[in-house]
């Protein structure tokens, strides 16, 4: 509250460097123009692209010089292997069952976590503060790190696989979760407490069915994300079609390689758009 | 009495049935655990797996803090740094890239048939796991940071470029109308009419994608494609874990600041 | 039978809501409390089933003074008191049953609670709340799609539902229109009268409040400034209670008050 007030107040730090300007119009009557800021973004922006080209070693000619070694990889792609796919069919079964399971539990494990960290259900401003810190952290950990490590804890294969989606589920679940949870009409809820219910009593019965469609919804979409996450967790041993991946490319076998991202080109498209058309259903 | 429970129980039989409906959502995720927990065997822990366990917990909470005040090529922060420099240059590019093919995908814009194949286009690049990209492109630019430069431009192209068409797609033409009302040319048109109600949608686009590049760009160093993947990959593995705490706890201090920034401009862009 | 000794509510940032109230309501009492917005009279209505706590003096309900209940007991007493909002406080998107179900919660196991399994009794008794504010045949629609007054008898049928002894209402009919304002007002008055329910209601509306109530009692700034029977209620009365002499110490009170008057 206070700090808000002083900010009303006083002028900002920009505006006393920068003196705003001050027009007049005909009648005498004069209004104050902030000066405009976006010089500042430009800079920073030119510089950071300018520092970045320079520490990346930026070099559009190797592009121009070697893209057609690209393209021959990609011609190659584009003629997948289609034998293969006997091949293939055991680690796409394997990478949407990693998933499947995955996107279960992370969201079942969700739920509670997320009421806990919603402010207008949790009035303990530390507790949701602490969980918060914790929940960014488990978000911030690359799935491919979780997954590597999974595979040293457990044995190489698709548990291992399984247990990092479950972690990147529960993290960006639980996130979606609570900034929804905090949106909600807390009204229901204030009148089942006069009426002489406990606060999970309350929470259960009014706040419950105002969030179950969008947490569904927020589930079916950490799933649409999950299967392309998954189909490169094998790249660290962890099960499903990075092992795939991995080997094809190693080979230089892009027939094969070609196949393998078809097969799963298809099932993206089927999951999503399934997804999405369930999900327009709940909204 | 009677007369008045009467309607009462009529209404009670009127009650719709809904329990096979839940019966069977039920019934399909029961099936799809069952299916998928048979490939998904628990064969225990790896040998040493708990040490493994126990080298994370170590790690993280005794980290190597002479990499983390080392300013050199070898330390934490450059490697951190090139990381950031990497997800400035794709988004950027990326985002530059994903306009002309958004425009084309757009129904209000272009005809169906044109669209539906840019879409088809940008669901593929959406689809290819950023990984394949970057194995691939190493074949170009052979390994290093311009490679996850590259990769980053073109897997940033898939989700931005769906973000922009929504943003397309919700144009409001009335003030169009208006401009033409004033006598405005196509380009003042363009300047002043759409350009105004596209920008804070795009910019908070390619923030977000940044956030999302951030971390994306440290597992592209898996592969070789530069950042601080390949190193902290390489410490996994050769179970340095107070190396591997250093870089786990530079990368989500980076991580979390980041976020704090887009979160922030994005509410001011979003609020106007 | 409610009482206030002595009662009073400082708010943590010192803005005084209540000041040295001293009220008794008797059982079947229907009571209209009028005021400026910001006068005090959601703060009145509220400290009474303990939604707000008093911090002077003491607000007694049937010789029990509700500072002393406490988790378990307070909620009990709860079960009592039925409150209604200007808002409705309804779950929109659930069917009407199940809002008045709601109100069955709190007496219900924790396994029951957490499936929503309501038995065949529960279901016909709140279908018999539903009747008596006549709405049957609404059950089960869901209420997003039922208008402000309709909504606002799906909440009273939450109410009764409860069996209260006492039914506190805040701004039950500022967001309706003055027709199914009068209508719900009606049912009130209906309900006041039929089960012998204590109604404690705030409300703008003076002309409704004077056509419905027995009781009116005017609050100005925190304190009760008229009370007394609807009939002798003068535009003397009302002016004191409007347009009184400013109040010095609540800017913000005067404000509010010109955008009513305005209004």
């Amino acid at each position: 509250m206070k700090s808000e007030e002083s900010a009303a107040t006083k002028t900002p730090l920009y505006d006393k460097i920068f003196k705003p300007k001050t027009m007049t119009i005909g009648n005498d009557h004069s209004v104050q123009k902030p000066r405009s800021k976006t010089w500042i973004v430009v800079v920073l922006l030119v510089a950071a692209v300018w520092i970045s080209a320079i520490v990346t070693e930026f070099d559009f000619g190797i592009i121009i010089k070697r893209g057609h070694q690209f393209t021959v990889i990609l011609e190659k792609i584009f003629q997948p292997d289609l034998s293969y796919f006997d091949k293939v069919i055991g680690p796409l079964l394997d990478t949407i069952k990693m998933s499947v399971m995955g996107s279960v539990i992370g969201s079942t494990l969700a739920l509670p976590f997320a009421v806990a960290a919603s402010t207008n259900i949790n009035r303990s401003g530390a507790a949701v503060a602490i969980l918060r810190v914790v929940l960014n952290i488990v978000r911030t950990l690359p799935t491919l790190v979780i997954a590597s490590i999974c595979a040293l804890i457990f044995k190489l294969g698709t548990f291992a696989g399984t247990v990092a989606i479950t972690i990147f589920t529960f993290g960006i679940v639980t996130k979606m979760l609570y900034e929804s949870i905090e949106t909600i009409d807390m009204g229901a809820f204030e009148a089942m407490e006069a009426l002489g219910a406990s606060r999970f009593q309350a929470f259960w019965s009014a706040c419950m069915p105002q969030i179950l469609p969008t947490y569904l919804s927020h589930c079916l979409y950490s799933f649409e994300i999950n299967i392309r996450a998954a189909s490169i967790l094998g790249y660290v041993g962890a099960g499903g079609l990075g092992i795939l991946i991995n080997e094809r490319i190693g080979w230089r076998d892009y027939e094969g390689l070609g196949m393998v991202l078809i097969s799963l080109f298809v099932v993206v498209l089927i999951i999503e758009n399934t997804s999405q058309y369930l999900r327009r259903k709940l909204s | 009495m009677e007369k008045t429970i009467n309607p009462i129980e009529e209404m009670y039989e009127r009650k719709p049935q809904r329990w096979w409906i839940y019966t069977l959502i039920v019934l399909v995720v029961v099936a799809l655990l069952g299916w998928s927990g048979n490939a998904i065997e628990y064969k225990g822990l790896a040998s040493k797996g708990s040490d493994v366990a126990y080298g994370i917990v170590y790690g993280i909470t005794h980290p190597d803090v002479s990499m983390l005040v080392d300013m050199t090529k070898d330390g934490v922060l450059y490697m951190l740094f090139e990381t950031v420099c990497i997800a400035i240059l794709g988004t950027i590019i990326g985002g530059i890239l994903a306009i002309p093919i958004s425009f084309l995908a757009s129904e209000n814009i272009m005809p169906k048939w044109a669209a539906f194949i840019a879409r088809a286009f940008i669901l593929l690049i959406r689809t290819i796991p950023s990984l394949v990209w970057a194995l691939v492109w190493i074949r170009v630019t052979g390994p290093g940071a311009f490679c996850g430069v590259v990769t980053q431009s073109i897997c940033s192209i898939g989700m931005i470029s769906k973000m922009y068409i929504n943003a397309i797609e919700d144009l409001d033409t009335r003030i169009l109308e208006s401009l033409d009302a004033a006598g405005c040319t196509t380009f003042q048109k363009i300047r002043y009419g759409i350009l105004p109600q596209l920008y804070a949608n795009f910019v908070s686009t390619l923030i977000y994608r940044f956030d999302i590049n951030i971390k994306d760009a440290t597992t592209l160093g898996i592969v070789g494609a530069g950042g601080v993947g390949a190193a902290l990959i390489q410490c996994i593995n050769s179970r340095r874990w107070s190396m591997v705490g250093a870089f786990l706890c530079g990368m989500i201090v980076l991580m979390l600041l980041i976020e704090l920034f887009s979160t922030k401009v994005r509410k001011k862009l979003a609020r106007g | 039978m409610i009482e206030f000794k002595h009662a009073g509510k400082t708010y943590p940032n010192g803005v005084k809501g209540l000041k040295d109230v001293n009220l008794t309501i008797d059982q079947g009492e229907f009571v209209a409390i009028i005021g400026l917005s910001g006068a005090g009279k959601s703060t009145l209505i509220r400290t009474i089933n303990r939604m707000i706590d008093v911090t002077e003096g003491q607000v007694l309900v049937d010789g029990v003074d509700v500072m002393t209940l406490h988790g378990k007991s307070l909620r009990k007493f709860r079960r009592h008191v039925g409150m209604i909002f200007q808002s409705f406080n309804l779950v929109t998107r659930s069917t009407v049953i199940k809002n008045v179900l709601t109100s069955m919660v709190p007496d219900m196991s924790f396994f029951r609670v957490l499936l929503g399994l309501f038995t065949k009794k529960q279901e016909i008794a709140a279908l018999e709340a539903l009747d008596k504010v006549g709405i049957l045949d609404k059950a089960y629609t869901r209420c997003d799609q039922l208008s402000g007054g309709q909504q606002q008898r799906v909440a009273l049928a939450r109410t009764l539902n409860q069996n209260p002894t006492i039914i506190l209402a805040d701004e039950p009919v500022a967001a309706l229109d003055p027709v199914t304002a009068d209508q719900v007002m009606n049912d009130f008055k209906r309900i006041n009268q039929e089960m012998n329910i204590s109604i404690l209601i705030n409300i703008h509306h003076v002309d409704l409040a004077l056509k419905f109530a027995d009781r009116v009692i005017g609050i100005r700034a925190g304190e009760i400034v008229y009370d007394g029977p609807t009939d002798t209620v003068t535009q003397q009365v009302l002016d004191q209670i409007y347009n009184g002499a400013p109040i010095p110490t609540a800017e913000e009170e005067a404000k509010a008050g010109k955008a009513a008057v305005q209004a």
